[in-house]
């Protein structure tokens, strides 16, 4: 019996330390783009990830342009994407606000396995359910960079993929966790910064309809404060906008870019990027 | 609680500790707490049922005790029968009252008689076809007088109720189960290691294997319309292997833990996908189940003693039987009669009985004989399983007659390049079930002459396989039986 309880106790280290190193290994031959020391790393979340033409952008800047930005992304996946980025690399993050009101348990949170992040996370009082429900989420590494988008393809019109009262909901208070997830959101770009990383911030635009939505929420307030927290983690921080091309419809939906809006916001801001120096938040319009 | 839940992961040491040491030194107090742990793992998911199972647990032991003394023929006839109608009253109404009510309603409504009877709302018990059968084999062989009548109550409820195999078998005979609960269990360390390693194997084969094919499967079958032939046929592949996966992995897991807690239950699986004709098949296929029909019902209405047509009656017989038994639905009644039209050209030329040893003994590959065999016995299994997946006979048909619409689809790669983890899953895992078909289990003998190292690395891989491909949580299919 001595012999089977010590066998049996002693046989998930040996587990624990294969797995370790297999997720080690293939983690890294997944995500072995992030090493490019001479690359723009893009993060957001589904906004950024059909609202930014990668090609046209890497043609702008000349430079090799990966996106780890991924419908749904959450804090624990920006968390994770600051920790894989290179030094000295430059990045270009998505405030989204639909990032920071989305209800947690909607968060993707499938960026791969980190314990920095989730001691973050757990600092910051996520609970252990829903710690314990992260890594659930991430027993297995995924592939979390591309050097490719999916765009949605242009339409005269725009169509209502989520009905306007969805994000009437969601603006309609302030959500106990905004704060929380705000914390969170500048411990990851803190450690962008000493990380030396290049960091331009970009607000993707919402139609018409949903800004109305938003400016007569409480949440405008607490997303604008947040905008100036951010600002004053640098020292030469600056805002600037982009207006986006008003001949052709450029909305997939309420809260996306179609081609040929990705296609024009992606060209603007490389050629900003091109000449401006320092910490920009980029809001287009 | 499922053996692939956490509750299950927390509950099993638990028991387990309790067990072999804190009551280890009394063997009633061992069943007591066998049939306290049982109680709260069936009470899991319904505690009412609890009482069905207490309720047919006090049926059958004080028929038992009467049967004992009972030397008057008609009388212990009457006792049997109390308690064949209490058990399978149980079943037939929580299993198929509604069945017989419907198809009663609709007869008379074919005959231009209408008929206002109310479907009742009834919830299935988990298990109940399981434990039914496994207290009648008891009352059964009292009254026989194949088994002595036991005085010990705790132990008879440890029997009928015991965790490991409570809702999905193997469904145990009083003969060869209950008697191990009167003797003193000793930990057999080696015991308890093999029935680490087929439960290891068994959450393998109901987590990667059914779960992932029954995502496939249930998107196949449910929009069956939308697809062509040859996604037809993986959808049928995708189900054959779900229901192996998903039983045979849940008897795995069972057996795994009896031994833990030095317990022999009898093998329900032997490799069936492996076999050469049907007969063989159902030699190898829930074996609990078939020798049960076998021994309770075949051989009672003659067997294979009379003539050729009361052999084709009783093959008949105990195939539809054997269908019904799985639910209350045509589908399964199609099943079992299909099951026993495949087994009659077997049956008329006696050679049902022509491969009872393992295929290939000894070699690596089989000859060619053997495996186009095999073949054709997995097309006529996968044809079968149609209907019992299919929602009724209707949908059945439609899916056939679906498989041989499009014909050029089958030449269409992208067609299985859609499905290529699963398929690359399947192939593993049956090139693991061909090496390992010898022994009780696939890796029952996996890595017994390796180092040590290399033995707890394989274990190591099945253990990552289960968490990076494991499928999106499913029931057990066999539950519902």
């Amino acid at each position: 019996m001595k012999r089977f309880i010590k066998k049996t106790l002693f046989f998930p280290f040996g587990l624990i330390i294969l797995y370790g190193i297999i997720y080690f290994c293939y983690n890294t031959y997944l995500n072995n783009k992030f090493s490019n020391q001479n690359a723009v790393f893009i993060w957001g979340d589904s906004q950024a990830y059909y609202g930014i033409d990668v090609k046209e952008l890497s043609n702008k800047l000349e430079k090799k342009v990966y996106t780890s930005a991924i419908p749904g992304a959450g804090i624990y996946d920006f968390l994770l994407f600051t920790e894989q980025v290179p030094e000295n690399s430059e990045v270009i993050v998505s405030v989204s606000k639909l990032v920071q009101i989305r209800r947690k348990e909607n968060d993707f949170n499938r960026t791969g396995l980190s314990f920095w992040a989730l001691k973050k996370m757990y600092n910051e009082d996520y609970s252990i359910n829903e710690i314990y429900s992260i890594i659930k989420l991430n027993i297995k590494p995924k592939r979390n960079i591309s050097e490719t988008s999916e765009l949605f393809a242009y339409s005269d019109s725009m169509e209502i993929g989520l009905p306007i009262s969805h994000f009437e909901d969601y603006y309609r208070e302030v959500p106990t966790f905004l704060e929380q997830k705000q914390d969170l959101y500048l411990i990851g770009i803190k450690n962008l910064i000493r990380k030396n990383c290049k960091v331009s911030f970009l607000e993707l635009p919402y139609h018409s309809k949903l800004v109305n939505i938003e400016s007569k929420s409480l949440i405008k307030k607490e997303t604008d404060v947040f905008k100036y927290k951010i600002g004053k983690l640098f020292n030469n921080f600056k805002m600037d906008t982009i207006s986006l091309n008003n001949n052709k419809n450029v909305f997939k939906d309420l809260s996306h870019l179609n081609s040929v809006g990705a296609k024009d916001l992606s060209n603007k801001l490389g050629t900003k990027m091109l000449v401006d120096e320092g910490t920009i938040l980029y809001t287009a319009q | 609680m499922l053996f692939n839940s956490i509750d299950f992961a927390i509950f099993l040491p638990i028991v387990f500790v309790l067990y072999w040491f804190v009551v280890n030194k009394n063997l009633k107090l061992q069943n007591l707490l066998i049939v306290i742990a049982s109680y709260v793992f069936y009470g899991w998911w319904d505690w009412r049922f609890l009482s069905l199972i207490l309720f047919s647990t006090i049926i059958d032991y004080l028929v038992g005790r009467r049967l004992k003394t009972e030397n008057n023929k008609k009388n212990r006839l009457i006792l049997l029968w109390v308690s064949i109608l209490v058990n399978l009253g149980f079943l037939g109404f929580f299993k198929y009252y509604n069945f017989f009510l419907d198809n009663f309603v609709s007869a008379f409504s074919f005959f231009g008689t209408e008929i206002n009877a109310n479907s009742l709302n009834i919830i299935l018990p988990v298990g109940i076809s399981f434990y039914t059968f496994q207290t009648l084999s008891y009352t059964i062989d009292v009254y026989k007088r194949r088994l002595e009548p036991t005085k010990d109550f705790v132990a008879f409820s440890a029997f009928v109720s015991f965790f490991p195999q409570l809702v999905a078998g193997p469904i145990e005979r009083a003969t060869h189960l209950l008697p191990q609960f009167y003797k003193k269990r000793q930990f057999d360390y080696y015991k308890a290691v093999d029935g680490m390693r087929q439960i290891l194997w068994g959450l393998f084969k109901k987590v990667v294997i059914a779960d992932n094919c029954a995502e496939f499967a249930n998107q196949i079958f449910n929009n069956s319309a939308d697809y062509s032939g040859s996604t037809l046929v993986l959808g049928a592949l995708f189900f054959t292997f779900q229901i192996y996966g998903d039983f045979s992995g849940y008897s795995d897991i069972a057996i795994g833990t009896s031994r833990l807690f030095g317990f022999d239950l009898m093998q329900n699986f032997n490799f069936p996908y492996f076999s050469r004709d049907i007969a063989e098949f159902w030699r190898r296929w829930h074996i609990s189940l078939s020798t049960w029909f076998r021994d309770y019902l075949y051989i009672p209405l003659g067997g294979s003693r009379g003539g050729t047509l009361m052999k084709v009656r009783n093959t008949f017989i105990i195939f539809i039987v054997s269908g019904f038994w799985h639910g209350a639905n045509w589908t399964f009644v199609v099943w079992g009669t299909l099951n026993a039209i495949y087994f009659l050209p077997l049956l008329l030329t006696k050679s049902n009985r022509s491969n009872l040893n393992v295929v290939a003994q000894g070699k690596i590959l089989p000859t060619l004989k053997e495996f186009a065999l095999m073949g054709i016995t997995f097309v006529l299994t996968v044809f079968a399983w149609i209907f019992f997946r299919a929602e009724n006979i209707n949908h059945a048909f439609q899916y056939i007659a679906g498989i041989f619409t499009h014909p050029e689809s089958f030449l269409a790669i992208s067609v299985y390049w859609k499905y290529k983890t699963i398929l690359v899953l399947l192939s593993i895992f049956m090139l693991i079930e061909w090496v390992g078909r010898e022994g009780q289990f696939a890796i029952a003998h996996l890595g017994e002459k390796w180092k040590p190292a290399f033995r707890y690395a394989a274990y190591y891989l099945i253990i990552i396989a289960i968490f990076w491909f494991g499928g999106k949580e499913q029931q057990f299919i066999y539950f519902q039986f």
